[in-house]
């Protein structure tokens, strides 16, 4: 680099971005070779911060207008591109050195890199979309619009034979995560600031789009909606580059306001213009599941998977036509009761993105209630292939988790056959607990016929002091309507926070979730069967102490297990969870954080006593599939 | 000469003249092919004007008919069976013209079939009628024969619909019996599968001939023989499709039934006989959310125009009926209700609508008097039989008072009905005149011939649904087979009927004697006349005597070890004993009975005559609908010894209507181990601690964040509710009819039968 050649200039606008700032400063070093930072009014910092990294500030009064503050650093731009980022943004390290290369292909006039927009709290997956970031410097290119600047309209307008390149470069950006938008209320700042541009310009249709955007984010769905009908206005779907978003948003309300007839209806209308577009089909799919049409739904999952990612021009959904729809996919198959298909895309959705957690639960879950061990154990052998003992512990947890102990042992001893020395000692608990989990839930091949005589008059003696009783609460009459048609969770958003780490196909892309928890403490496998040893310490004890609290978690076990061997141990575990039940809300958040907890795990406790309820009843003839689709409607553990 | 009626007959005097009457005028020539008639055929035959051509029977009905067909003097022939009728209204004038000009070979016609006396049990298809003589076509096959071709390769006969509509009634219970066709049948399917092995169309035909004979379990057989060969395209493989679910569900196995429709029910998206069988078979696996589905899917399938209906009503009101039935196992009462009352609205008079939509109406609280008017009113115009359709309707869903004057009206009356109209007055409170009239219809003198067919074929229709509920019966001891409540009634009586017709020792006397139902009308008689405080009487027990000896001994048993807490004086008769063989189940048999007709001073009484009744009687009277009496029975009960597995379930119940789930929990656990009511005591079991569960996680839900896809725990609640809604569309609970709906909150030391309207 020579010393008076810049090659890339970044520009920025900042107010109080001390936070994050550095971070994105950091980010482009080495990349760039000017920066230049146009602040208006900082007070915490962020101008020193700035210096430090060798900006040139300028400083600006704030009067509402983006792009004129933006065009405001562009004048004192040397270098040959202009690249822009926001203080929330920060450059992908794996492939911001990628900038330097386009750089040098002079004949391109823009370039375009991937935003990745992380929303929520972090753990639920990123939308990108392709924003022009990088441009040539030239005094002509200026930013237009008040709130969102635009330059690749003004750049075609003086250059109408412009070319631009779609590059493969990924900005981060953390902007709209939950807790900053909080602390800046960005929200409704720009809420405000759009009704403005809006009565100043009505027939603008994207300050429309944006708004929309905006009251989506904050939960105003009616309102949102009613903006993007409003932006879809006599639109010409060719033109409109972003035309495809406005249908795409409009499902999504009309999807969360629970209208799945005319989400489906948008849904199709969209295909019709974009039969590319993933994010529609898996959409159409969820409406027709929503409605109960299971075998269309299936349909349209299959069609958002044959596209696969989205073709580069559409703005698009993490997951969409790969790990989301598999899921869904999956999910389908298993309420036709087709175990085996759902099973191959569970697995399909895990291995486009190894961190999920929920297909493998239902996985799991679903061949348990079929009642399939070896061919559980055989298809996880065969299908995924674990990188590390952390992996294989966390798929243990799972299968335990579920009740899949015999699948878990069989599993375990294929594999501990050919492990190291390592994972050995580290799987070997794993297996302890199979079995004393198996003993436990008394699904160790014996019947119930034993429990005849004995354990039925035990507890009709009890009959009027059950653990449960005195709830207090009498139930609401319909307190939640029924649901739509079977119910699925409509919540598509899948953890992949503390994932597996199983194999995947997409690594190039830098997967930022990486295995958590997992660095070198007490092995997951030892810490859970030590808690278990002294929970069986405190059922067999004669009654005086209180429940270990590492114990709690092996309530639903011991709720739904044979434990009419020890009545007394039973009505003791009775006791417990009636006590956890009667949690309740409240003010002061060290109580209601217990509270919930207690919840959780007295609710769960619930859950697997009308599971083994629901198993014996499972082998009545006539009987098998409904109660089977009961026990698949059961709420998920893991999950909450 | 240009048109010409063709008949096949043998010994068809019965139905021969309805035939020619109807397409007197219509043609220039009628040929009747006679095959060996013994009766009347001919002479009827010839005073239409008939030419007769004699052909020998060899087993084959294509040579029959070709031996006529060879005899016709016209260009064209329009083929007729001797037990079908034209349809009166069609042109003649523009028919004949049709056939003059017309360029095709043949056309078909519209055939509706009865095979029920019910309102809409008509089958309808279509089939090649009428067609040019002269050409070579005839018919091919011993069996089912088909218009063909002439040639090496037989190629079936197909023309456009013509406008004309033969009805038949030969598939009638009684028409079919009378005449032995399916056994006939069978022979001759038989003879063509030694000819052609495995042929799938034979095949299908035997099953469907077992059907007929009430052989369910060999008719399955051959319908899957018949799956295995026939090809993907065939014609028939639609009907073969649903005729062998329903042979499945005959025989009890549901899940094999699902099964197959389910790889089929995609083929046949446009068919609503398969939707249909396929929503039958999902209510039966008790999948009530899915069976919905698939009766919807047989709604569009009627509503699309052209649909490939057979079977009147698949696509409309018997699809709704499902509907309905499906929504009340969902517990969706306001549902059910609408879908009922559309069923009703299309098809006025068909039976499982009525009872279904009396029944809902009841249970969101309409009062008799104005369920009677709804009713009436969506009948419209009065057509004999009414009444007493009401009546039984009425009667079903315990509106005795309503239905008494409707009884009054209808005449003439059936056994079955006369013991509805009987079961209505003891319902009302007027037992003593109940007796009367049993014993009236009991006692009137008949001559053998004069059984009406109407009479025995309703008894027959009530043996045969009696039958077939049974046989549908899948592991639960009191099945809830969709809402038809005068169904239940009928297996009621259908069970009583079997268990003393068994008891029937001596050839009877008279044609009264000979009916299925005479020794239950004569246990009625006993009931309601010990009820009313008159004894079996002499008449009576003469009559009992002479035909079923073993009945009366048991009666007159009965009634002198029931008579110490009845307040009557009755003969003594020496000998009986309550050694009796099956003593117990007889009593029984007889407190379930009084129970029934809304006796239970009585049958309380009856209980005390036998311990082992007594302690179960806790049981009996809950299953009944007498919640509050068995409530204090099984209290009582349960301080002296411990409860067995049924009291337990019963008291389960009974805690879980008020909402003590925790009770209830351990109620259920305890019946658990049962055989008999162990699968339901589990289901109730899980039924509670997701109840339980629920109550625990709604203090949380009102302080969520609704987000997109719902934060916990409105989502974990949104799967309660699923998971609740179908764990009770499995039907565990006690299945109550809306007749034993209305005793939940009698006692039982008072009146006998509750009059209030709800």
């Amino acid at each position: 680099m020579l010393a008076n050649t810049k090659l890339i200039t970044l520009c920025m606008i900042v107010k109080n971005e001390i936070r994050d700032l550095p971070r994105c400063l950091r980010s482009v070093k080495g990349v760039v070779d000017q920066i230049v930072v146009v602040d208006t009014g900082s007070t915490d910092g962020t101008v020193e911060a700035a210096r430090s990294f060798g900006a040139a500030v300028l400083r600006s009064e704030w009067n509402g207008d983006f792009a004129g503050a933006r065009n405001k650093g562009l004048v004192h731009a040397e270098g040959e591109w202009i690249l822009f980022l926001d203080a929330d943004e920060e450059l992908d390290a794996g492939t911001r050195d990628q900038l330097r290369t386009m750089a040098l292909h002079r004949e391109i006039t823009g370039f375009f890199l991937n935003v990745w927009n992380y929303s929520g709290d972090g753990g639920e997956g990123a939308t990108i979309n392709p924003v022009l970031r990088m441009f040539r410097n030239d005094r002509r290119y200026r930013f237009e619009g008040r709130i969102h600047e635009q330059i690749a309209a003004p750049i075609m307008r003086h250059t109408p034979e412009a070319r631009f390149h779609l590059s493969d470069v990924i900005v981060h950006h953390y902007g709209y995560r939950r807790e900053v938008v909080a602390a800046k209320d960005k929200v409704n700042r720009n809420r405000t600031l759009l009704e403005q541009a809006i009565r100043e310009e009505p027939g603008n249709r994207f300050n429309y789009y944006n708004l929309g955007v905006e009251h989506f984010r904050a939960g105003e769905v009616e309102e949102a909606l009613a903006a993007f009908r409003k932006a879809r206005e006599g639109i010409d779907y060719a033109a409109v580059s972003y035309a495809h978003l406005l249908v795409k948003h409009e499902t999504s309300c009309l999807q969360v306001l629970r209208r799945w007839e005319e989400a489906l209806e948008s849904a199709e209308a969209g295909l019709a213009w974009y039969a590319e577009y993933p994010d529609l089909w898996h959409a159409k799919g969820v409406s027709l599941a929503a409605l109960g049409r299971r075998r269309q739904a299936a349909g349209a999952f299959a069609s958002a998977i044959a596209i696969g990612r989205a073709p580069a021009l559409y703005h698009t959904e993490d997951g969409m036509g790969t790990y989301q729809s598999a899921y869904w996919l999956g999910m389908m198959h298993e309420a036709e009761m087709d175990a085996d298909t759902a099973a191959h895309w569970y697995a399909e959705a895990v291995r486009y993105r190894g961190s999920l957690l929920a297909p493998l639960y239902r996985l799991c879950r679903m061949m348990n209630v079929s009642a399939r061990p070896e061919a559980l154990a055989g298809f996880i052998g065969s299908r995924f292939a674990l990188e590390s003992p952390e992996a294989a512990e966390k798929l243990a947890g799972i299968l335990l988790d579920c009740g899949c102990y015999e699948a878990l042992s069989l599993w375990l001893e294929e594999r501990l056959r050919q492990a190291g020395d390592g994972e050995r000692a580290k799987l070997r608990p794993w297996l302890e607990l199979a079995d004393a989990c198996a003993r436990l839930s008394g699904s160790a091949g014996k019947t119930e016929s034993h429990e005849v005589g004995r354990g039925a008059a035990d507890l009709t003696k009890d009959a009027a002091s059950s653990g449960f009783a005195g709830m207090g609460l009498t139930v609401g009459e319909d307190a939640l309507e029924s649901a739509d048609g079977d119910g699925f969770m409509m919540d598509t958003a899948l953890t992949g926070e503390g994932g597996i780490g199983l194999a995947a196909s997409d690594a190039a892309s830098g997967d930022r979730t990486e295995t958590a928890n997992t660095d070198g403490a007490d092995h997951p496998g030892a810490i859970r069967l030590e808690a278990l040893r002294r929970t069986e310490q405190w059922l067999g004890g004669n009654g005086d102490e209180a429940l270990p609290p590492a114990s709690r978690d092996w309530l639903p076990l011991l709720l739904s297990g044979r434990s009419s061997d020890a009545t007394a141990a039973a009505q003791r575990v009775r006791a417990v969870v009636g006590t956890l039940l009667d949690g309740r809300p409240s003010e002061d958040a060290a109580a209601h954080q217990s509270a919930r907890e207690g919840i959780l795990v007295g609710a769960k406790a619930l859950y697997a006593l009308a599971d083994r309820h629901l198993a014996q009843v499972q082998g009545a003839s006539g009987l098998a599939l409904a109660v089977q689709g009961i026990r698949l409607s059961l709420p998920f553990s893991g999950r909450g | 000469m240009l048109l010409g009626i063709h008949v096949l007959a043998c010994n068809e005097e019965d139905v021969l003249g309805r035939c020619l009457q109807s397409v007197r005028g219509l043609a220039d020539e009628i040929v009747v092919t006679d095959t060996g008639s013994g009766d009347r055929t001919v002479d009827i035959a010839k005073a239409y004007g008939a030419r007769i051509v004699r052909a020998a029977w060899e087993d084959d009905f294509a040579a029959a008919r070709n031996a006529g067909l060879e005899a016709a003097r016209t260009v064209w022939v329009l083929v007729l069976d001797a037990d079908e009728w034209l349809e009166a209204g069609y042109d003649r004038t523009s028919l004949r013209r049709m056939l003059r000009e017309a360029q095709e070979d043949g056309f078909s016609v519209r055939m509706e079939s009865r095979y029920g006396h019910e309102a809409n049990e008509t089958l309808s298809h279509e089939a090649m009628r009428l067609f040019r003589a002269d050409c070579g076509l005839r018919y091919a096959g011993a069996i089912h024969e088909q218009l063909v071709r002439p040639g090496a390769r037989k190629i079936a006969v197909d023309g456009p619909l013509c406008g004309l509509r033969l009805r038949h009634d030969g598939y009638l219970p009684e028409m079919m019996a009378r005449k032995a066709k399916a056994e006939r049948n069978l022979r001759l399917i038989g003879k063509a599968l030694r000819e052609e092995p495995d042929h799938p169309f034979h095949l299908y035909n035997r099953g469907v001939t077992l059907c007929q004979l009430n052989k369910p379990k060999d008719a399955c057989a051959a319908f899957a023989l018949a799956s295995l060969f026939a090809p993907a395209d065939a014609p028939y493989r639609a009907s073969l499709v649903r005729d062998r679910a329903k042979a499945l569900l005959a025989i009890g196995d549901a899940d094999g039934a699902a099964a197959m429709l389910h790889r089929e029910v995609d083929r046949y998206a446009d068919c609503p006989d398969v939707q249909l069988a396929y929503g039958d078979s999902l209510m039966a696996q008790r999948r009530a959310l899915e069976a919905r589905g698939a009766y919807e899917a047989a709604l569009a399938a009627g509503a699309a125009a052209g649909g490939s209906v057979r079977e009147a009503g698949a696509g409309s009101f018997r699809a709704r009926c499902g509907i309905a039935a499906a929504e009340a196992a969902l517990g969706r009462a306001e549902h059910a209700l609408r879908a009922y009352a559309a069923a009703a609205a299309e098809a006025p008079r068909y039976g499982p609508a009525l009872a279904g939509w009396a029944e809902q109406l009841q249970a969101v609280g309409e009062n008799d008097e104005a369920i009677r008017a709804a009713l009436a009113s969506s009948l419209g115009e009065a057509a004999p039989g009414d009444a007493a359709l009401l009546a039984r309707v009425l009667g079903g869903i315990g509106a005795y008072a309503a239905a008494l004057p409707l009884w009054r009206e209808a005449k003439p009356l059936a056994p079955a009905e006369i013991r509805a109209y009987a079961a209505a007055l003891a319902g009302a409170g007027d037992a003593g005149a109940a007796r009367a009239l049993l014993l009236g219809w009991l006692e009137a003198p008949r001559s053998a011939k004069s059984v009406g067919a109407a009479e025995t074929e309703t008894a027959a229709a009530v043996e045969g649904t009696a039958a077939n509920r049974r046989q549908t019966d899948a592991g639960f001891e009191h099945a809830r087979e969709g809402v038809a409540a005068d169904i239940a009634q009928q297996l009621a009586a259908g069970a009583m009927a079997e268990k003393v017709t068994q008891m029937q020792t001596q050839a009877p006397a008279t044609a009264r004697q000979q009916h299925p139902l005479f020794a239950a009308l004569c246990a009625d008689a006993a009931l309601c006349g010990w009820e009313a405080g008159m004894p079996l009487g002499g008449t009576l027990r003469e009559m009992l005597a002479s035909a079923h000896g073993e009945l009366a001994e048991r009666l007159s048993a009965v009634e002198r070890y029931a008579a110490p807490y009845v307040a009557v004086r009755s003969a003594r008769t020496p000998g009986a004993d309550a050694g009796l063989p099956e003593w117990l189940p007889f009593v029984g048999l007889l407190l379930e009975r009084a129970l029934e007709l809304g006796l239970p001073r009585l049958a309380g009484r009856l209980a005390q005559a036998a311990p082992a009744l007594n302690e179960r009687y806790g049981v009996t009277l809950y299953r009944h609908g007498y919640a509050q009496a068995a409530a204090g029975r099984l209290l009582r009960g349960m301080e002296q010894r411990a409860p067995g597995a049924e009291e337990s379930f019963a008291f389960g119940e009974i805690l879980l209507l008020k909402g003590l789930y925790g009770e209830a929990l351990s109620m259920f656990e305890a019946a658990m181990p049962d055989e008999g009511v162990g699968a339901r005591a589990k289901l109730g079991a899980a039924f509670c601690s997701l109840a339980l569960a629920r109550e625990a996680l709604l203090p949380w839900a009102e302080r969520a964040t609704a987000e997109f896809g719902g934060g916990w725990p409105l989502a974990d609640l949104e799967q309660l509710q699923l998971a609740i809604i179908r764990t009770e569309a499995t039907g565990w609970r006690t299945p109550w009819t809306a007749v034993q709906r209305r005793r939940m909150n009698v006692g039982e030391h008072e009146a006998d039968h509750a009059l209030h309207d709800r």
